[in-house]
Parts: structure tokens; sequence; C-alpha cells
């Protein structure tokens, strides 16, 4: 088992890396989301009428969650949110790739890759740090109040 | 396990991230439309919507006949390889540094032929769209992998 101290700066690198992997993203594609659009809707999941919307909104679903994990007290609201988010994105692009789809993955504005193995390393890597930052620490009880309460460093 | 007061959190975060969203596209100039792109705002391209893409014999002819402007949406690397006599470079990932040149296209604007990468030329279409070009001039080339250079007529200098 990880020691209390050392999950408690594994949990900041992770949550460091995490939330400004998804604070710059989602910056890129608020800065551009006609651009977004575009990519959303060339993966041909959503129904042209939902396309904007998913536009709007994502990215700063992204933005918000990259935040949140910084800020230890909404961590874990943060990284759910996030694993939601990477679940998504895995399964856009595995359904892209899955259907020999040549389109720009979206992920990062104009600076977006074609939707490769390297889009689905990416997300399959935020996922599982957020599903890291979900797991409670060592230190942290299931039950509140139960023995060990005064050890809990994570929030 | 999760707990609810995390769950209540997300959803919390969810909420307002989603207002901010409304309210920073509700204060842009160029803002989506939510729900299809009616009413002046701007509809959203892209995908099937491009047009559809040009052979290469297409591609000959209108070279020929002249009076369009082909640009390619590759890196300047890639460009200096081969392209088609007189395109521009436009390279979709630096398309903010060459505004200029985009600025340019607008007075002769009647037929814009962008080729390269689907994923380059689709984001590049996108962004000519914000310009105020519109989707009846501009069309769509993607070259096979060694067309350009392998193609004699297309290599730098050469005429076809």
């Amino acid at each position: 088992m990880i020691p209390a101290d050392r999950w408690k700066y594994f949990s900041w690198v992770l949550a460091g890396f995490l939330g400004g992997l998804f604070i710059y993203s989602g910056l890129l594609k608020i800065m551009d989301p006609a651009a977004f659009a575009g990519a959303v809707k060339n993966y041909r999941l959503l129904p042209a009428v939902f396309v904007s919307a998913a536009a709007i909104i994502l990215p700063w679903w992204e933005l918000a969650a990259g935040v949140a994990v910084w800020i230890p007290k909404w961590r874990r609201a943060g990284a759910l949110v996030l694993a939601g988010l990477a679940c998504v994105f895995l399964i856009a692009v595995i359904s892209a790739l899955i259907r020999g789809l040549d389109i720009s993955c979206g992920c990062f504005g104009a600076h977006s890759h074609r939707a490769g193995l390297s889009t689905l390393a990416i997300d399959i890597a935020s996922l599982a740090a957020a599903a890291c930052l979900l797991i409670p620490s060592p230190a942290r009880p299931e039950t509140r109040g139960g023995p060990g309460t005064e050890g809990n460093t994570l929030s | 396990m999760l707990m609810s007061d995390d769950l209540k959190k997300a959803l919390l975060l969810l909420l307002v991230a989603s207002g901010a969203a409304a309210l920073a596209n509700g204060l842009r100039p160029d803002r989506l439309a939510w729900f299809g792109g009616s009413g002046g705002e701007q509809a959203v391209p892209g995908g099937s919507e491009l047009t559809a893409p040009r052979s290469e014999d297409q591609v000959l002819r209108a070279w020929r006949r002249g009076g369009a402007v082909f640009v390619d949406v590759r890196s300047q690397e890639e460009y200096q390889q081969g392209h088609i006599p007189g395109a521009l470079n436009i390279p979709a990932e630096r398309k903010s540094l060459h505004l200029d040149s985009i600025v340019s296209l607008l007075p002769v604007a009647d037929r814009v032929i962008l080729y390269g990468p689907r994923p380059e030329v689709a984001n590049l279409y996108v962004y000519l769209l914000k310009f105020g070009f519109s989707s009846r001039h501009l069309e769509t080339f993607y070259p096979g992998r060694d067309f350009l250079k392998k193609h004699g007529r297309f290599q730098k200098g050469r005429k076809p």
C-alpha cells in the first residue's frame, strides 16, 4: 500500500497534469468553437441538431473540471467529470477508428492531429489519471468518523 | 467509493460551466446557433457539409483554365517539396498567422480550391467561412499520397 504522504504528492502531480491538460484543451476549443463544432460533426456520432450545443458546452466542462481538480475540496468532483469526459472521447475515437474515418481528433483546436492511436493513448491515460484521483487516499476511511479519520490528507 | 457529496459537486460544476458556456457564446460576435444554425447565427460547417472533393482531372482543368485560387493547407516544408504552381500556402495549423493571405483572397474569392489532407482542409474551410467566404465558392481537393510528389507536372517550377 502507498503511504499516505506519498499518495498526497502523487495525487497533486496527477491533478496538476490532468487539470493542465484539460484546461489547455478547453481553452483552445473555447477560442474557436466553430472549428470544434466541425470536429464534433466529423465524428458523425451526434445528430446534427446537437452538434453546436455539444461544441459550446463540452469545452467549458473541460475547463471547469480541469480547474476543479486543482482545488483539493473539489478534486474528486472534478475527477468524476473528467473521467466521464474521457470515456466519451474514448468511445468517439474508438468508433472513428473502427469506421476508418480520416478526421482530426479535435482535441486541441487548431493544433489537433488525426484521430488515431496517439489520441487513443491520451484518452486512456486521462481516464486512468482521473480514476486514480477518484480512489480514496490510503489514509482516507470509507466511512467518515471511523478509525483513522485524523489521517485524512486528500481534502 | 463515490460519495453523494462528490456527485452533487460534479453536477453543480457541470451546471455552472454550462451557464458560463451559454453566456460566453451569447457574447461572441460569431456565436454558434445552439440547435440547427438558423436566425442569422453561424451554422456549423464541416463533415458532410464540406463541398464534394474535386477529382484530379477537375483540378487539372481548373488550373489550365485559370480563375481559381489554389490554397495548399499543408506545412511550409511539405509545400516546398512540391505544390500546384501558383498555389498559396496557408498551413491550417498556423492559419491565424496568415491573416493577410486570407484577406487578400476575399476580392478574388469566386473560386478557391483548398487542397491537402482532409482534416486540415476541413479546418481551414471552417475558418474561411468565418471570414465571410461563401461555401459556394470554396472547393476541396484531397491529393493522393504521392500525387504532388510523383506527378511531374506538379513539381515546383514545372507546369501541367
